[in-house]
This record gives structure tokens, C-alpha cells and sequence, in this order.
């Protein structure tokens, strides 16, 4: 019940911003978009640009990617570095009886949804005009699309939280929060599938955690996953979470032993 | 001869806070950098697959890419600080001390930040041209560099306007403080040839070509494939929307709301 009402005082804060969040959501949609564009210029009909590249897919794949970066990809790092540990709000979710980390969560997840909202309603007229679209056809793998959906949002918040502690240690975080954007960008499948990529890169991209949070239940929504990859996909994000979630445990149990809350 | 002094007054300001902070100077120089070559690798990684597109050679898109960092490098130390925090003074209610002084609060509230650390970005973005053009063979005049270089101007000008006229509207809508963080994104449309809006039959799509002329039109007189038509354009549209701008800062100061006074 506790989570329920917490849920319900974020979202009616966060309705109040609703016209922010919608110039994140522009942000979001913004370069998808011009890829979009500039891959579908070069198509000629249905020919595909290289194999598996034509404009159905390429159409999909970019409205997915913003779809899912609005549904999927976290923003509370900043929050937890600013506002918890730099100004010392942490105190207070250490004296209330809820898990900051669900406690957080529960923060973030209205944000992700009236996010979510805007590009699904965007996303829908937009596939009413351009009539090229491409989803998988089978229940089975749509329904482990949703699976993978949720295991990436995870991924994504439990990798931002671990972030967010680290402004326990360092002074200057914004760094590592633009870091890891880049190589979200590059790695994660926004600029290009990963199958488009240069070798090494592509090879990089499966190594690492970025792919498994929006490109992957895109991927599979998109149908271009057979089950067992689809399966072996949810697997890598399973991992990388549970990577994740020992990372955050270790680091909120030494990052409490360092945070002071200045006074508080 | 008072607003020289006056800009000559915020650069010794701005020169001696560069270094006061350290690390954050080395974090922002290492994060501007990678960003601004980020729209390099974007294009390497795009252009692996295919040799040209709208007209524009492989080795000319790179090059396009390669010119957004030392252009943005320039517009982003002169005035984006600056634009990008106007929400916030107007949601404080601190846009009374720029509005009081005399002397033009536009001009004010658009130079009194710089970010020195870009000049940084700018002399590593150009020895990166330097590196492209002679790679790529790539032949320039004096008089079309001359020329490259006024449209220039006129491109930051034009992104200036653009800018300064999104963020005005922040007098009405105080809490839009992410306002620039789009206007960063929307700067990233410039790294696309101008050709890939035109003809699009959508009004919204083809008016992002705005953004890509700041660009474009210089790259290509640099390469000596001016034309007449795209200059008048540019500079019809950098004028317009710079005394636009004017006109809609000063209709938009009848609506500020003072919180403090």
C-alpha cells in the first residue's frame, strides 16, 4: 500500500512538469528522427540500403529505439548526486522504513511513463502517415519483447543508481554522467543496428551493458531474434543486471560509511 | 565604445574563472571534446556502408561532421551559457538587473558568460580538419575560405536567433529550464547535409533545414560549389531571425513577472 501511495504523490508531482517532460521527450526523438530521415532519403522503394536495411526496418527500428529510450532509460542519477548526497536529502530515506533503491524507482517510473506516453502517441501518428513499420508477427516473441523490456528498464535504473553513489566519492560526476551517454550512443545501438556497425565495435557493443537496455527488446520486437536468441538476449540483460544490482549493494554499503549529510 | 569596454570588462572575468575550479576545467574539457567528436564517429559509422549520399561524397560528409565541433566550439563559447540560462533568471526573478542597467539587456544577457573551455575544442577540431583535408586531398582557395568564413559568421549568427527566439518563450513558461538542453540536440541537425529536408512535402521537416544551412552553405563554398541562391538564403535568414529575435525579446520583457521586487 505504502509503495501505491508513493507512486501516486510522485506521479501528481510529476504531471505538474508535464511540459518539461515533454521537451525530454523531443530531446529523445530528436536524433532517431534525423537518422530516420536520412537512411529513408536514400531508400529507393522497398530496395534495402545494404541486406536486412530497408525502409520498413529502418522506419521500425528508430521509432522503436525512441519508443523504448522513453520508456526504458533512467534520469536519476543526477537527482541522487545533486539533490541526495550534494544537498544531504539522502537523511531523510535513510529514516523513513522503505528501500531507498524502490523508494527511487518508484520516483522515476511516472517519468518514464507520461514519457512513454508522449512517444507512443507521437510514434502511432507517425506510423499513420508513413505506412512503413515492421513488428514481429509471433505472440511468443512479442511476449518476450515485454519481458526484455522490463529486465532493460532495470538494467538502465539499477546502472544509474550506481552511478548516482558515486557522487559519494567524487566531487565532479557530470563527467562520468556524459561519458556514459557517449557510450550509450555509440554502443547502445542509437546510431545504427548493431549488426551495421564496424566489426570491432559491433563485437564491443555485445560485451558491454549499454546494447541490453534499448536495443535489445528492440530487436526483438522488431523480429530479427529467432526464440533462442531472444531468450540468450534476455539471459546477457539478466546478467548484466545482476552485475549491477552486487555493484549497487557494494557501493550504497560503503558509500554510507563515507556520505555525511551537511547540515542535517 | 561603451559595450567594447563593457565586453571587454566580461572576458578578463571569464579568464580568470577558467582555472579556478580545476578538475571540473579538465572534466569539461575531456566531455566537450568527446561530445563535439562524437558527430565524427556518427558519421564514419553511417558512411561505412555507403560512398555517398544527396550529393555529398562520402569524404564531404565527414568533412560536414567534421567542421559541427570548431563550429559549435565557437557558438557555444560565445553564447550558449548565456542563452541556455535565461530560463532560470527569469524563474528567480533575476532578469531585473539586466533589464535596469544601461545598456541593451539582449546584448547583456547574451555575452556576460563565456565558456573558455571551448576554445580548447576549437583548436583540437581544427587540427582534425587539417588532418581531413590533407587525407582527403581535399583542394581550398584563399577567396572561397574568405567567403567560408563570413558565412560562418552568418551561420552563427542565424544559430544565435534560432536560440535566443526558442528561449524567450521561457518568459511565459518558467519552468522550461530544459529548453536548451533541445536546442544542444537541435544543434546536431547542422551535421546533416541540407539536402536531406528538401522535398520532403512536410512543412515541420523541411523547416529543420534551418538548422543544417548554417553549415552546409559554408562547407560547400569552401569546396568552391557556392551558389548564389543558398548565400542569399542564408544571409536573408540569419538577418530575419536575428532582429526577430530583437523584436520578440523586447514584445516578450512586457510580460516579465519580477519574483524578488
Amino acid at each position: 500500500m505504502k509503495f501505491l501511495k508513493i507512486f501516486i504523490l510522485t506521479t501528481q508531482h510529476v504531471l505538474e512538469y508535464r511540459g518539461r517532460i515533454f521537451i525530454w521527450f523531443l530531446m529523445s526523438l530528436l536524433n532517431p528522427l534525423m537518422l530516420l530521415l536520412f537512411w529513408g532519403g536514400l531508400t529507393h522503394g522497398n530496395k534495402p540500403i545494404v541486406a536486412g536495411w530497408d525502409i520498413s526496418i529502418i522506419s521500425s527500428y528508430y521509432l522503436l529505439i525512441t519508443l523504448f529510450d522513453s520508456f526504458l532509460l533512467a534520469h536519476i542519477e543526477e537527482d541522487i548526486a545533486r539533490e541526495d548526497v550534494q544537498m544531504g536529502n539522502l537523511v531523510t530515506y535513510l529514516l523513513k522504513p522503505i528501500s531507498y533503491y524502490w523508494k527511487k524507482f518508484l520516483e522515476e517510473i511516472p517519468y518514464r511513463i507520461v514519457q512513454g506516453i508522449y512517444a507512443l502517441v507521437l510514434i502511432l501518428c507517425i506510423i499513420f502517415f508513413i505506412q512503413h513499420f515492421t513488428l514481429s508477427h509471433s505472440i511468443l516473441i512479442l511476449f518476450l519483447g515485454v519481458v526484455s523490456a522490463f529486465t532493460g528498464l532495470f538494467l538502465s535504473f539499477t546502472f544509474k543508481m550506481v552511478l548516482g553513489l558515486f557522487s559519494i566519492w567524487l566531487i565532479e560526476v557530470q563527467g562520468i554522467y556524459q561519458f556514459y551517454d557517449i557510450l550509450t550512443f555509440v554502443f547502445g545501438g542509437y546510431i545504427v543496428p548493431l549488426f551495421l556497425l564496424p566489426k570491432q565495435l559491433a563485437i564491443m557493443s555485445y560485451f558491454l551493458p549499454f546494447s541490453y537496455i534499448v536495443y535489445m527488446p528492440v530487436s526483438i520486437f522488431q523480429g530479427r531474434f529467432t526464440f533462442s536468441e531472444s531468450v540468450f538476449a534476455i539471459l546477457g540483460q539478466v546478467v548484466w543486471l545482476g552485475f549491477f544490482i552486487i555493484l549497487y549493494k557494494y557501493t550504497w554499503k560503503k558509500g554510507l560509511k563515507k556520505f555525511t549529510g551537511v547540515g542535517r | 565604445m561603451k559595450y567594447l569596454r563593457f565586453y571587454l570588462a566580461v572576458l578578463k572575468i571569464n579568464y580568470a574563472k577558467l582555472l579556478t575550479y580545476r578538475l571540473h576545467f579538465f572534466v569539461h574539457t575531456l566531455d566537450s571534446i568527446s561530445w563535439g567528436f562524437l558527430g565524427v564517429v556518427n558519421m564514419f559509422i553511417i558512411t561505412s556502408k555507403i560512398s555517398s549520399a544527396y550529393g555529398w561524397p562520402k569524404n564531404e560528409l565527414i568533412l560536414l561532421a567534421s567542421l559541427y565541433p570548431i563550429f559549435t566550439a565557437i557558438f557555444y563559447t560565445l553564447f550558449s551559457n548565456n542563452i541556455g540560462v535565461i530560463p532560470e533568471i527569469v524563474n528567480r526573478g533575476e532578469l531585473d538587473s539586466f533589464i535596469i542597467k544601461p545598456i541593451d539587456s539582449q546584448f547583456h544577457v547574451s555575452i556576460i558568460r563565456m565558456d573558455m573551455v571551448q576554445i580548447i575544442r576549437m583548436i583540437v577540431a581544427f587540427f582534425f580538419i587539417l588532418f581531413i583535408i590533407n587525407t582527403f586531398h581535399i583542394h581550398i582557395t584563399i577567396p572561397s575560405l574568405t567567403l567560408s568564413l563570413f558565412l560562418m559568421v552568418l551561420g552563427i549568427m542565424l544559430m544565435y536567433s534560432l536560440w535566443f527566439g526558442v528561449i524567450t518563450i521561457s518568459i511565459w513558461f518558467t519552468t522550461l529550464s530544459n529548453l536548451k538542453d533541445l536546442l544542444y540536440f537541435t544543434n546536431g541537425i547542422s551535421r546533416y547535409p541540407s539536402e536531406m529536408f528538401y522535398k520532403k512535402g512536410n512543412i515541420f521537416i523541411s523547416g529543420l533545414a534551418i538548422f543544417t544551412l548554417a553549415l552546409s552553405i559554408p562547407l560547400k563554398t569552401l569546396y568552391g560549389k557556392f551558389n548564389f541562391l543558398e548565400i542569399c538564403i542564408l544571409t536573408s535568414l540569419s538577418l530575419g531571425f536575428f532582429f526577430f529575435s530583437r523584436w520578440f525579446w523586447k514584445f516578450a520583457l512586457r510580460y516579465y513577472v519580477s519574483a524578488s521586487s
